[in-house]
């Protein structure tokens, strides 16, 4: 499996007034292609910063992240712009989807910015919303608008699928099935990183990275993970 | 602890605080500027009016009396001081200061004398002018009962020989007390006076000829007062002197049309509320008091409206915040208060700067006024009440911007403010309903649209604001676009001549042909004119019929809607078939074409009877038209010029001297410099519309900052999103940009037709017999204006731009909706 993702050395610093913060120490790491790997870890452990810079949100203080052969840490803001365009798909806690789009047209937005985007309206039928490709968020249900936002994302056909805390807004029935669309998303090769604090989702993990103050404190690899509609907690 | 609460946000985000005191700020400027200066101004008309005895009536009499015939009438009941005078206008001679004047349209100038070219230092030359002055008769011994005088130089004239002249027409002319006015009688005598004071009079704080010219120049035309022993000798040889008109105040109405009674028929009565100079300042200062308070008023609603759009942004971003002090145990009341202190600050601090500011703002207002005006006493009162009532508007304003905001933060239940609030509904708009192929746009721009119908009340905020802001510009500029055109359209289009010289009796034909022949005269037009009463059905009013000839055109109606032929209609076999009205004096009276109009010459009181044939539009000079010729015959008159007009081509001052000392010749204006002077007092007017641009400009500022910095606030995650997906982030901004400027170009728009109405109820407001203007809006105008809000729109969605650039997407977008 070749890595899509390399860190190597990488590290953040914020400030906060006074305070330095170390948000995530120096660690090397590497992501594959069709791996679902799941970060978890406490509150302030540094998921959300490491989720951030592997998709150019944010830059590191120290170290590199290569992305396909792309240094991203020396980009711009414009050139950060056109990665995440490009290469990255985006999974929010609360979904995200602008209220003044139908659900179709939410994965038109998206699939208008790129240059080979996949057909909108069959990757909303692959995530089962076909019928509801007219509807506006406020007229779906969360796990519909997840469904969505799993659409909007997988239509630019990203390399990378970043998923920060994806079922935290949904019930366990909803939250199951969303993440069997991130594992089919990495069957089909996509580098997938869900970030989340339930331990139960990293059951399906190819990999599952764990975090505390900003370290790796373990870095274990599955090999067989669970199938997501399994899963319950 | 809320109180601390609400100074740290105050300080979070001082722009949003500014921004809606300094609306309130603006509103309470102008309406306590405004109505101060107004209840000033009032309060000065009314001592003045109080001090010198301004009468409540006049009483016109069909001819000279004997002063025993009309004075008993003064005895009826309810009658307080009376007056019995003689009033004659008769040419005068002055050495007139050759410097240039600063007087334009019955405005003294010399206190915007900066703005106007330098006068002359060193000795004052003098050259003889000729003038016409309207002679009022005053007691011999003591001070007149009613009109009283006030000195403001030298002493009250206790001499035959000494005359007083109102303060407008000696500055003008540079007199002093001492030097001397030379009157003619209408039989060629003449006599020295010697001025003995300057005064100021309650009944020329305007001075006016007559109705038909309210804008006399003190060039040409003055007012003053001779003892009546002075007119007895000059006049009638010494004998008694009669007299012409009565005056007289009241303290019951009533006495006005006893007195009438008991006077020979044919005496006209006029009560104060139209004597001319009276009515004109009451004109201006009821316009200046309905602007006191309709643009503050606009000014407070948007500011209401501003900080209404703050808090319901607030309320709803700190509903967790609401929960969480709801559970903690803050009462219902004190949540309450606290969303309420924000708008109740914004008032209370807005009111209290704006009312201190229009208290320092009214005076130099005042002071202005009372030196262009010319109000002979000035009292200010005292403004606590203006004070109090400009803190009263803040707080209001304040309250009713935050209750709504407020109550609903009261209302909200612990529970259900702190669970997540549901997702922002999102449906078609009813514009791609209408207009199916916007579906088709592509995504960023259905988000750029339909997020303008979104929220529609704060879409509907940022149109009105501007809207506003646009009117307030627009408004006065229609004003002065308005009278631009109808000074234009009068003194240049109308009255076309560069000379104009009033006879009396006449000028016969052979002065006109022989001033044809004067070298540098390029064109000659007399004209006759009788001063007329026309009867309608329950007034009478007083005017002059001005006899034209058709094909002569230095006095041109065409360009007011009468042509050569409407003209050569009015002239029948015997005499007039018709005449032509002013256009106002047909709306004033109701009178449409075909009417029968009865017209009484006040020459010898004969009486006509006369079809209307139709309205000139002219904006000043409510006058009747007939064809010269036809006019002379009805009345009977002798072949007589008493106006003529010239264009000239040559040496105008000489002409001007040399028409001066022709025989008959009352007095001679310099139509040409009059013109030159209100072009170059328009080009400066046009700088004062500067003020109102930035009053405008700073409403617009601030309400379309204050909307598009919450409208940002309010979508920021959805923004930071669209930048997270790759949206570049020029585009976002394009987008932003976008919709502030569609939501003002609706602004501008229904701002333009607001514009285009409030100028027609203000010159609607103003519109009489003694003006008559049409709403005239240049297109400069609606350039000027569309750029100057347009750079406002763009400079006030730049700070929410910074904020979007600077957003944390990362932070952003992890945030609950808001």
């Amino acid at each position: 499996m070749s890595a899509v993702v390399r860190m190597v050395g990488m590290s953040k610093t914020y400030r906060m007034g006074e305070v330095e913060v170390k948000a995530l120490k120096p660690m090397d790491l590497e992501l594959g292609e069709g791996e679902v790997t799941v970060v978890v870890g406490p509150s302030g452990s540094g998921k959300t910063t490491l989720l951030n810079l592997i998709g150019g949100l944010d830059r590191p203080t120290e170290g590199t992240i290569t992305v396909a052969g792309v240094e991203i840490n020396r980009l711009d803001n414009g050139g950060l712009t056109a990665y995440r365009r490009e290469k990255v798909g985006f999974i929010f806690q609360f979904f995200n989807l602008i209220p003044s789009l139908t659900a179709l047209e939410n994965v038109e937005f998206v699939a208008g910015l790129v240059k080979e985007p996949l057909d909108p309206r069959q990757v909303l039928e692959a995530v089962g919303l076909g019928d509801r490709a007219d509807h506006f968020p406020a007229e779906l249900s969360g796990g519909e608008q997840q469904r969505v936002a799993i659409a909007r994302a997988l239509v630019k056909d990203p390399l990378l699928l970043l998923a920060d805390e994806p079922t935290g807004a949904l019930d366990v029935d909803t939250g199951v099935r969303v993440l069997a669309l991130l594992r089919e998303a990495a069957q089909r090769g996509k580098s997938v990183v869900i970030v989340t604090h339930n331990s139960a989702v990293a059951k399906m993990g190819d990999r599952i990275i764990r975090l505390r103050d900003g370290e790796v404190i373990s870095d274990e690899r599955i090999e067989s993970p669970v199938d997501p509609l399994e899963i319950r907690w | 602890m809320l109180w601390l609460k609400l100074r740290r946000e105050i300080i979070r985000s001082p722009w949003q605080f500014t921004a809606a005191v300094l609306i309130m700020v603006l509103g309470i400027v102008m309406f306590s500027a405004s109505y101060m200066s107004y209840l000033n101004l009032n309060e000065s008309y009314q001592y003045s009016y109080e001090v010198l005895h301004f009468a409540d009536y006049w009483i016109s009499l069909p001819g000279l009396f004997p002063r025993d015939a009309v004075t008993d009438a003064l005895e009826a009941e309810g009658v307080e001081r009376g007056e019995a005078r003689l009033v004659l206008s008769l040419p005068a001679e002055v050495m007139s200061s050759t410097r240039p004047k600063a007087y334009l349209l019955g405005v003294d100038l010399s206190v915007i004398e900066e703005y106007l070219p330098r006068r002359e230092e060193g000795p004052v030359r003098r050259e003889p002018k000729r003038l016409e002055l309207r002679i009022l008769s005053v007691p011999d011994w003591g001070r007149p009962e009613v009109n009283d005088l006030l000195v403001v130089r030298g002493e009250y004239a206790s001499s035959p020989d000494e005359i007083m002249l109102e303060y407008r027409v000696a500055d003008y002319h540079e007199l002093e007390v001492g030097d001397e006015v030379t009157l003619f009688a209408p039989d060629g005598r003449e006599r020295a006076f010697k001025i003995a004071a300057v005064v100021r009079s309650p009944e020329f704080i305007w001075v006016a000829r007559s109705r038909q010219d309210i804008f006399p120049s003190p060039d040409t035309f003055g007012v003053a007062f001779v003892p009546e022993s002075g007119l007895a000798e000059f006049l009638f040889a010494g004998g008694e002197m009669p007299v012409n008109e009565l005056v007289f105040t009241v303290s019951d109405p009533a006495a006005g049309e006893a007195v009438l009674d008991a006077l020979p028929k044919g005496a006209t009565l006029t009560e104060r509320a139209h004597q001319v100079s009276h009515e004109v300042l009451q004109l201006d200062l009821d316009g200046y008091r309905q602007l006191a308070i309709f643009f503050p008023a606009l000014f407070l609603g948007v500011g209401a409206m501003v900080l209404y759009v703050l808090q319901a942004r607030t309320v709803h971003a700190q509903r967790w915040v609401i929960g969480t002090m709801r559970a903690m145990g803050y009462s219902r009341g004190a949540i309450m208060v606290h969303y309420l202190a924000y708008a109740l600050l914004a008032g209370l601090l807005g009111s209290a700067i704006g009312a201190i500011t229009g208290l320092l703002v009214s005076r130099w207002i005042t002071e202005l006024y009372v030196a262009i005006i010319g109000i002979p006493l000035v009292r200010t009162v005292p403004q606590y009440g203006v004070l109090a009532a400009a803190m009263a508007f803040g707080l209001i304003t304040g309250a009713l911007g935050g209750i709504i905001p407020a109550r609903a933060a009261a209302s909200l239940l612990p529970a259900e403010a702190m669970r997540e609030s549901p997702a922002a509904a999102g449906k078609r708009p009813w514009l791609e309903r209408v207009f199916p192929p916007l579906a088709r746009l592509r995504a960023l721009a259905k988000v750029g649209y339909r997020d303008l119908f979104r929220n529609p009340r704060r879409s509907l905020y940022s149109v009105l604001g501007v809207a506003v802001a646009t009117s307030l510009i627009l408004v006065s500029s229609v004003l002065l676009d308005s009278v631009d055109w109808a000074m234009r359209h009068q003194f240049e289009d109308i009255e076309r001549y560069d000379v104009m010289a009033s006879f009396y009796p006449g000028a016969p034909p052979e002065v006109l042909d022989e001033l044809a022949d004067e070298e540098g005269v390029r064109a000659v037009q007399g004209v006759v004119e009788v001063p007329v009463e026309l009867h309608f059905a329950e007034e009478v009013y007083t005017t002059a019929l001005r006899g034209l000839e058709p094909g002569e055109h230095l006095y041109d109606l065409r360009p007011a809607g009468i042509d050569d032929a409407d003209l050569e209609a009015t002239a029948g076999s015997s005499g007039l078939r018709g005449i032509v009205l002013a256009a106002s004096l047909g709306q004033r009276f109701g009178v449409s074409q075909g009417d029968i109009v009865e017209v009484e010459s006040l020459l010898d009181h004969s009486v006509r009877r006369f079809e209307v044939l139709g309205f000139a539009e002219v904006p000043l000079g409510a006058l009747v038209f007939g064809e010269r010729d036809a006019v002379a015959r009805s009345f009977d008159l002798p072949e007589l010029y008493t106006t003529v007009f010239l264009t000239v081509d040559g040496d105008r001052e000489r002409l001007i001297k040399d028409l001066e000392s022709r025989p008959g010749v009352v007095s001679v204006l310099d139509q040409a410099n009059l013109r030159d002077t209100v072009r170059q007092l328009l080009r400066m007017a046009y700088a004062f519309i500067g003020v109102m641009l930035l009053l405008g400009g700073l409403l617009a500022l601030a309400v379309v900052f204050t909307t598009t910095m919450v409208s940002i606030l309010e979508r920021e995650r959805e923004l930071a999103t669209m930048r997270i997906l790759g949206t570049p982030s020029r585009a976002v901004a394009w987008m932003v940009s976008l919709q502030g400027l569609v939501l003002g170009a609706v602004g501008l728009f229904l701002g333009a037709v607001l514009g285009q109405v409030l100028a027609s109820v203000a010159l609607g407001m103003w519109g009489s017999d003694l003006f008559d203007f049409q709403v005239v809006t240049y297109p400069r105008t609606y350039v000027v204006t569309g750029l100057g809000m347009l750079g406002i729109l763009l400079l006030s969605g730049m700070p929410a731009l910074r904020r979007l650039a600077g957003l944390n997407l990362a932070e952003v977008a992890k945030r609950r909706e808001d």
